[in-house]
Parts: structure tokens; C-alpha cells; sequence
């Protein structure tokens, strides 16, 4: 049962009759339709997405390609109608740079936080009481002795 | 001092973490976020086959030299049912809509029409949505107003309120001077 389920293909979006016959530019459509976001899906791709207007985008997309359009015009195409909502990898500008920058910003903050825990803990472990040599602890037990015979 | 900071992080993470999701839940996301990159752009080109038998082609020429009117629709939606008393009232006022008929059988549309009234100067058919991708679209119905240099000037992803109806009034009697 286990297995049946994990030899299942996974359900693809693409119908047989959207395939193109030239492999090449089969794989280039697939690329880009999986890098394009459903209109009506939110976060789906068009290429995982079964609705009507994600099955007519792969078709056009395929359609320009055939045409011999490269695959920036193809997207540019997209982009022109849609914007850039339809682009699941948003492109690096001032709305979105706080998205693009924020997880590596809040790494570096992190880090030198725990950087500097590290070095405060150093520091504490370097100004604590360290243990005392051979010669010293001769000494002190000659000291103490000196004082217990005093003390007699 | 930097360690006290450690230990609050987590809870400003959460806290960041929960304003993301709760923005999300309650900001009511709609289609209409999509925006509207054509307007300000020359329409798409299309020409499609009449929905009527002796219409008229309508094809992207249409719309030069006139401020026009496009509304994609379908007889199967619903929402095209509920703003369609709205364009009626439009091409009584003199106001030149086109449709477009959108993934809709002939044979379905028709009947549509002739049960509610058909505003349209000319309907094309984009019987498998290719029209459609050319114009953005993301569902019906939905709605452009075209200068007469060709240009698309107002773009709505939603059925037309009375409100809206109003302000396309007003455009296209802006852009027809």
C-alpha cells in the first residue's frame, strides 16, 4: 500500500494535449510556467495549477515559444498583463528589497549577538580565580602551618 | 546586556511572525491586487469572430478613433448577470461598450442576451480564452475603458458597481472631448 502510494506519480497539471512534440522547448515552457504564480490560486504555479486561466497562460506561453519567442519575452508578455504579482520570484526592487534582505540582515543581527555572548563569557572565564600552581600551593600550606604552630 | 537580548528574541519573532499572519488573514485579499499593468499601455491586439451571424468582427482597430468600452462576460457567471442592468444603462446613455464572450457557447450566450437585453455594439468570441491571457484577465467579469488613440485607461477586475458605473460614465465622457 505504502509503496503503491509512493510510486504514484505526482499529479501533474499539465494536460497531455498542452504537451508540445519538440522536447526542447517543452522543457523551456515547463521552466517557465513553473516560475509563473496562478492568478486565482495564490500560491500555486501555473504549472501545478489545474484552474482554466492557468491551463490558458501555459498555452499561450507555449503557443510564443513555438513562435520563436526567447523566454524573457515570454515572461516579459506575462509580466505586461499581469505585473509582477505573477512572478513567484519578485523582482530585487525598493518594494521589496526588506523581503530580499530581511532574512540575511536578521541572520547577521543574530549573529553577533551570539558572538558577542561568546566573547562576554570568554571574558568572564579569563577574570575568574584560576587555580594555583605547584609552587603557590607549597607555599600557602607552609603558611597556614606557620600560623597553626603560632597559634599553639 | 547582549544575552538579556537573546533571550526576548523569540518572543519578537513571534510577535513579527503573528502580525505577518494576522495582516494576511484580515487584510482581505481580492483579485484586484493583481493590479492593473496595462492601463497607461496601447490595448492588446486581438480579432475575434462575431457572436452574432452578420456581426461585426471586433478586433483591436475597433477601438481607434473612439473612446470604447470593453467588457469580458460570460452567460455561466454569475457576477455578469448582476452588473449587466449597468451596462444596459450605459449603451442607452450613448456610451459604446463591446463584449467580449468569454469561454461561452454560442448557443448559451444567446439566449443570455436575449433574456436580459444586449448592450453590446459588437461581441467577439473568445470561445478558448486566448483574448482573455492578451488582456490579463484573471476571471469575468471584468472591464477596460480604451481611449481613441487605443489606449487603455481604466481596468477593473471585478463586477461593475453602481459606483463604477459612474466613474466609466465620466471617464469616457473626459475622454471623448
Amino acid at each position: 500500500m505504502i509503496l503503491l502510494a509512493l510510486l504514484a506519480a505526482p499529479a501533474l497539471a499539465v494536460e497531455p494535449d498542452e504537451v508540445l512534440a519538440d522536447k526542447a522547448l517543452e522543457k523551456r515552457a515547463r521552466e517557465i510556467s513553473a516560475e509563473i504564480r496562478c492568478v486565482v490560486c495564490q500560491n500555486q504555479s501555473i504549472d501545478d495549477s489545474n484552474a482554466e486561466i492557468a491551463r490558458d497562460m501555459r498555452r499561450a506561453i507555449r503557443e510564443r515559444l513555438t513562435r520563436g519567442d526567447s523566454d524573457d519575452a515570454v515572461v516579459a508578455f506575462l509580466r505586461a498583463r499581469y505585473g509582477d504579482y505573477i512572478l513567484l520570484r519578485p523582482p530585487f526592487d525598493p518594494r521589496t528589497w526588506l523581503l530580499w534582505l530581511g532574512p540575511p540582515l536578521l541572520l547577521l543581527f543574530v549573529g553577533r549577538l551570539l558572538y558577542r555572548r561568546a566573547r562576554a563569557r570568554a571574558a568572564l572565564v579569563a577574570d575568574a580565580p584560576r587555580e594555583l600552581t605547584a609552587a603557590e600551593r607549597r607555599r600557602l600550606d607552609a603558611l597556614l602551618r606557620e600560623d597553626e604552630t603560632d597559634r599553639q | 546586556m547582549s544575552s538579556r537580548w537573546l533571550f526576548v528574541l523569540p518572543l519578537l519573532m513571534a510577535l513579527l511572525l503573528g502580525g505577518f499572519f494576522g495582516y494576511a488573514l484580515l487584510a482581505g485579499r481580492s483579485p484586484e491586487e493583481i493590479g492593473s499593468p496595462l492601463v497607461g499601455k496601447p490595448a492588446p491586439s486581438i480579432d475575434l469572430a462575431p457572436l452574432h451571424e452578420g456581426g461585426k468582427r471586433l478586433a483591436a482597430a475597433d477601438w481607434r478613433g473612439q473612446v470604447s468600452v470593453v467588457n469580458f462576460f460570460a452567460s455561466w457567471c454569475a457576477p455578469c448577470q448582476v452588473e449587466h442592468p449597468l451596462l444596459m444603462r450605459m449603451a442607452r446613455d450613448g456610451v459604446r461598450v463591446q463584449g467580449v464572450n468569454y469561454k461561452n457557447k454560442p448557443e448559451d450566450a444567446k439566449p443570455w442576451l436575449a433574456r436580459l437585453g444586449d448592450p453590446y455594439e459588437r461581441i467577439g468570441v473568445d470561445a478558448d480564452g486566448k483574448a482573455g491571457v492578451e488582456f490579463g484577465l484573471s476571471g469575468v467579469p471584468e472591464t477596460f475603458v480604451i481611449d481613441r488613440a487605443g489606449i487603455v485607461r481604466l481596468h477593473l477586475r471585478r463586477p461593475l458597481t453602481p459606483d463604477d458605473a459612474q466613474r466609466i460614465r465620466a471617464l469616457v465622457k473626459e475622454l471623448a472631448k
